[in-house]
């Protein structure tokens, strides 16, 4: 434990899924630190465990074995409701599939994890307006994720993930379901987020994205087996460097 | 032809696939079809079927309307009977028949029978010929000819074990010889089921120009091509005759003839159509279920439907395809249905009117069999036809569409069953709230009679045979022995004699006249001087449960030497001294200058029980002391026991003290005051009972709709919910989130349906009693109930919906 004051702090994590008496160890001992304000990419080939360590990190699920303090808090055997609550506040989810719920408005959707924290509607317009105008999709308000396109999506996705103002963003193959051109935007879009200060943790299996993070951490079998800075990071204070084992 | 075989073949197989599938459809639309069938059957047999007489359409019953006096059906004295008869031109024939009890003996044990007295040209006019020797000849119809009387097949089959050579033996009918000249067929019956034997009327020429004993029904046969109005009509015009004629007895009456299938239906018509009406709605709504179903399937049967589309299969290839399936199961669902139905026959037989008790048997004939049928059919089309249409629909468009709108993919088919679900909904309420009037009704029809307290009454029958017990003196000494020994038996509370315990017999009533008021100033006042008569013994009416009001009641001081007195009912005083004290006033059975018959004092005012039956208006009373009166006719008959315990368990010690009397008097009758009022409100208790079954039905089936559409949007929903967990919901968002879409359809069920009752249970009205149908509480009470149990419903999807992974949402499929 190198680093108390990183915003994740991993040791030891472990995840072994049981699947008709099959074990699948899909992570293998994780040492993990990021600390505030840094942009880490996660690569690796498929199956690696990337989407599992993300999963973990984003407290949709939990390790079998293994310590995660978030924020200086301990989070690996927190209750349900407690997890969704830290998950509402601390964390913003990026998914591939963009995941927006189809019967609400594109308002409404970035407004969802505001309304689960209990907001005000003036506190949430704010937020939501501010976040939509952020990633340029505040003209769009009132339509149906379906009268998007898909880069139109993710950016509306981007907007519900930054609006709670978490503490960090995670993202999963953001760009996966993307032409390029609208992966570009994307990126740039988290690029510029990072530049703002947001804390970003993002899974992709293009290397050319990957560069755009600080720092870039290969996973292979369940193991992070390298550490690389990125080519195109931005020239930051240096805030320390996470260790691994 | 091949081909439907090859769909048939096609559909069994695909329906065996999906076992728990085609159970559940199967077990509903055996419900919903079974119900129905046993439903019209009864309709069948009570409404349609012909009665079991000679060209029944032309029988009419002839009543007298005495609505002035609160009884628009009433029965004519013998007088106006002849005059009707003489007078008329458009009627073939008319014959009048009378009630009478008599005591069974000289062969074997004594036994009550009921049977009526007919004129001789009874049979005939209903055309039903005897089983076995002759009916009545007009020779044998007069007073003074030899007794005669004519057997029903039950009787004979029970007491005379069938035996042939019964025709012309003697049997003793209340100490009298009658010998037997006839036995009519089995089934036969004409109003009461209880008859079992008919004799002479036998008018005497006095009795038959009698024009104020009103004792008589009367049936008619119209001639052929003449219609009822016209025969109601020219009824009229007689009576309007007879009431210039005869001002004083018959100035206020009128009279009209009512199809005979009406008198024995009649009352009846309303109940089925709604029992019926009820039975539409749960096969709707079972089939609103199965479409649903149907319905999700068909989402799943897309791929199916393209692969055989791209074989070539057209697309009315594709539905008639799917009808099939359909039909074949509403066609498994019919014969469950079918059982079923023939297993509540037993039960449903009590739905048919004592008219018909004996001739109408409820039986898979195939006019039932038809609907059935018709309605398999019929249900296949409408729960397969929109699913099938549904499914079929194959758009290549919505396996492109991809990411966002996903819950666009099925929209069309999710509103389609939520529509239904909502119809579902209406259609549970509104039967759920008809069943609510009902009960409702019945408890206040039951409640009337609470004082009484019913259950710890026991009452019987003793019919004192005339020969033996003609002087007042012997009956007045039974009564007075059976009420010592009877009330000195542990765990008697009391015990009282009277005329009749209430609704056991409705009427027996009495002329009288009120001292210093002449027959003018009573006619001008418009009421008929007639009242129940009832005589009783001193504890009669505190063993009944029925207060003194004013007064006092009968005291053992009351007897042969005292002055003679009277009880009356509140009625009573209300009708003929309104305003005025009733007490101590006088009154005279019969006419003011009979001067046989005394004055009797009024000394007290009795409660009121509803007596003429539970939702009959309340019919003046008057209790007299039997020893003090006169008319053998209306001597004490039924003992009122009220005991501490179980009145039944008495009832062995009770026939052994009247034993310890007289041996040989014969106890019929024998039952609780409770079973007397269950006996009362038995065809409503039936009606209610089984709308209350079917609106329960309706609400299971209802609830399985509601719980089927959540159940399926949440499976449909998986990734959405994970996704709004991933965003932090807590798992009572999501609880609240699937229980608010379940609960809205409910309630949009609700409203239509409380709309739906409002205007549906207005055919309720005339089966209310002191009820609305617009009854508020009923309307609020019940739409909880059915949110509550919808909500229930809602929670088990809903519970399932919070334990979504998460996780999902990283999926992308
Ligand atoms: N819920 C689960 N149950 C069982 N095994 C699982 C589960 N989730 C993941 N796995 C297994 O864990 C391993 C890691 O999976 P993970 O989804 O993290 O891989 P990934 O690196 O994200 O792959 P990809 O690049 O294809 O998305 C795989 O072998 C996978 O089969
Ligand atoms: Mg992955």
């Amino acid at each position: 434990m190198s680093s108390s004051d990183a915003l994740i702090h991993l040791a030891e994590v472990k995840k072994v899924f049981y699947t008709d008496e099959v074990e699948t160890h899909a992570l293998s001992g994780i040492h993990l630190d990021i600390q505030k304000g840094e942009y880490v990419s996660i690569a690796g080939p498929s199956g690696c465990g990337k989407s599992t360590l993300l999963s973990i990190l984003g407290l949709l699920d939990t390790p079998s074995e293994g310590e995660y303090v978030l924020n200086e808090m301990p989070v690996e055997n927190l209750s349900l409701s407690e997890r969704a609550r830290i998950r509402n506040r601390e964390v913003g989810f990026i998914f591939q599939s963009f995941n927006l719920i189809g019967d609400l408005t594109v308002y409404e959707n970035v407004e969802l994890p505001l309304t689960y924290r209990g907001m005000n509607s003036a506190e949430r317009k704010k937020r939501v307006t501010e976040a939509l105008e952020s990633v340029g999709m505040g003209h769009r308000a009132k339509h149906l994720p379906s009268q998007l396109s898909g880069g139109q999506q993710q950016r509306v996705a981007v907007a519900r993930a930054i609006g709670g103002q978490p503490s960090i963003l995670l993202a999963d193959e953001p760009t996966g379901n993307l032409d390029s051109t609208n992966g570009e935007a994307v990126m740039e879009l988290l690029r510029d987020l990072h530049r703002g200060g947001a804390t970003i943790c993002m899974v992709t299996h293009d290397a050319r994205y990957a560069q755009h993070a600080d720092r870039i951490v290969h996973l292979f079998d369940g193991l992070i087996v390298e550490e690389e800075a990125g080519a195109n990071r931005r020239d930051v204070e240096d805030n320390g460097r996470g260790a691994n084992g | 032809m091949e081909t439907l075989l090859k769909d048939v073949r096609y559909g069994v197989s695909s329906l065996l696939k999906h076992p728990g599938f085609t159970a559940i459809a199967v077990i509903t639309l055996a419900l919903g079809i079974g119900a129905n069938t046993a439903i019209f059957s009864v309709v069948n047999a009570v409404l349609l079927r012909a009665l079991p007489f000679a060209d029944p359409d032309r029988l009419v019953m002839i009543w007298e309307d005495a609505s002035f006096a609160g009884f628009p059906r009433n029965t004519p004295a013998p007088a106006t009977f002849n005059d009707w008869k003489t007078q008329n031109q458009l009627f073939e024939d008319m014959a009048a028949t009378d009630l009478r009890s008599f005591n069974l003996t000289g062969d074997g044990e004594p036994q009550m029978v009921e049977s009526f007295g007919v004129t001789a040209n009874f049979f005939p006019l209903l055309g039903v010929k005897p089983a076995l020797g002759r009916t009545i000849l007009p020779e044998e119809d007069k007073p003074e000819a030899n007794k005669v009387v004519v057997l029903n097949y039950n009787l004979w089959q029970q007491r005379y074990g069938g035996d042939r050579n019964v025709i012309g033996r003697d049997l003793l009918l209340n100490g009298e010889k009658y010998s037997v000249i006839g036995v009519m067929p089995a089934g036969f019956q004409y109003l009461d089921s209880h008859i079992q034997l008919w004799v002479p009327i036998g008018f005497t020429a006095q009795g038959l120009a009698s024009r104020t004993r009103h004792y008589l029904k009367v049936v008619g046969r119209i001639k052929p091509g003449v219609t009822v109005a016209q025969a109601n009509a020219e009824i009229q015009t007689i009576s309007q005759r007879i009431a210039r004629d005869h001002p004083e007895e018959a100035g206020r009456l009128s009279a009209f003839a009512l199809p005979l299938r009406d008198q024995i239906a009649g009352d009846l018509r309303r109940p089925l159509l709604v029992l019926l009406v009820a039975v539409g709605f749960v096969l709707l709504i079972a089939c609103a279920n199965i479409a649903n179903l149907l319905l999700a399937r068909a989402a799943s049967r897309k791929r199916e439907m393209a692969v055989r589309a791209a074989l070539g299969a057209s697309r009315m290839r594709l539905v008639r395809q799917l009808l099939t399936e359909s039909l074949l199961l509403s066609s498994v669902g019919a014969m469950c249905g079918l059982v079923l139905a023939t297993w509540s026959f037993s039960f449903l037989q009590r739905l048919i009117p004592d008219g018909l008790a004996q001739s109408a048997k409820l039986s898979l004939d195939p006019q039932v069999l038809g609907f059935t049928l018709l309605i398999t059919f019929v249900t296949a089309i409408v729960f397969g036809l929109v699913p099938a249409f549904q499914a079929s629909r194959i758009d290549l468009n919505e396996a492109l569409k991809q990411g966002g709108g996903r819950s666009g993919l099925n929209a069309g088919g999710n509103r389609l069953r939520s529509a239904l679900v909502v119809a579902e909904v209406a259609l549970a309420l509104v039967l759920l709230v008809g069943a609510g009037l009902l009960i409702q009704t019945f408890l206040k029809l039951r409640g009337q009679y609470s004082s009484l307290r019913a259950e710890s009454v026991l009452t019987l029958r003793t019919v004192l045979p005339q020969r033996k017990y003609s002087e007042p003196r012997q009956r007045a000494n039974f009564y007075q022995q059976v009420l010592e020994r009877v009330g000195s038996l542990p765990g008697v509370v009391s015990a009282g004699y009277a005329t009749t315990v209430p609704l056991a017999v409705k009427g027996g009533t009495n002329g009288f006249s009120v001292a210093g008021r002449s027959v003018e100033q009573a006619l001008a006042g418009g009421l008929s001087y007639d009242a129940n008569h009832r005589q009783v013994s001193a504890d009669f009416l505190k063993t009944m449960g029925i207060p003194i009001q004013k007064g006092r009641g009968f005291t053992d001081a009351d007897n042969e030497g005292s002055q003679p007195v009277a009880l009356i009912n509140e009625t009573m005083a209300r009708q003929y001294w309104p305003g005025e004290e009733a007490i101590g006033k006088r009154f005279k059975l019969g006419d003011p200058g009979d001067n046989e018959v005394p004055w009797v004092t009024i000394v007290g005012v009795a409660g009121d029980v509803r007596q003429m039956g539970v939702a009959e208006p309340v019919k003046p009373e008057m209790y007299f002391p039997y020893q003090q009166a006169g008319e053998p006719f209306y001597a004490p008959r039924d003992l009122a026991v009220r005991t501490a315990g179980d009145p039944l368990s008495l009832v062995a010690a009770v026939r052994n003290e009247i034993h310890q009397v007289d041996p040989e008097q014969p106890i019929s009758n024998v039952r609780t005051m409770a079973e007397v009022l269950s006996e009362e409100t038995a065809s409503r208790s039936l009606g209610m009972t089984l709308l209350t079954i079917f609106a329960a039905l309706a609400l299971l089936l209802a609830t399985l709709g509601i719980y089927g559409v959540l159940a399926y949007f949440v499976v449909q929903h998986t990734q959405e919910l994970g996704v709004r967990l991933a965003l932090g919901a807590q798992q009572r968002d999501i609880l609240s989130l699937v229980l608010k879409k379940g609960m809205m359809l409910t309630m949009l069920g609700v409203v239509l349906g409380l709309a739906g009752a409002l205007a549906l249970t207005r055919v309720l009205d005339s089966l209310m009693f002191e009820v609305s149908t617009n009854d508020p509480v009923t309307y609020a009470g019940i739409a909880l109930l059915l949110s509550f149990v919808a909500l229930v419903a809602c929670y088990l999807p809903a519970r399932r919906a919070t334990r979504v992974d998460p996780l999902v949402a990283l999926t992308s499929e």
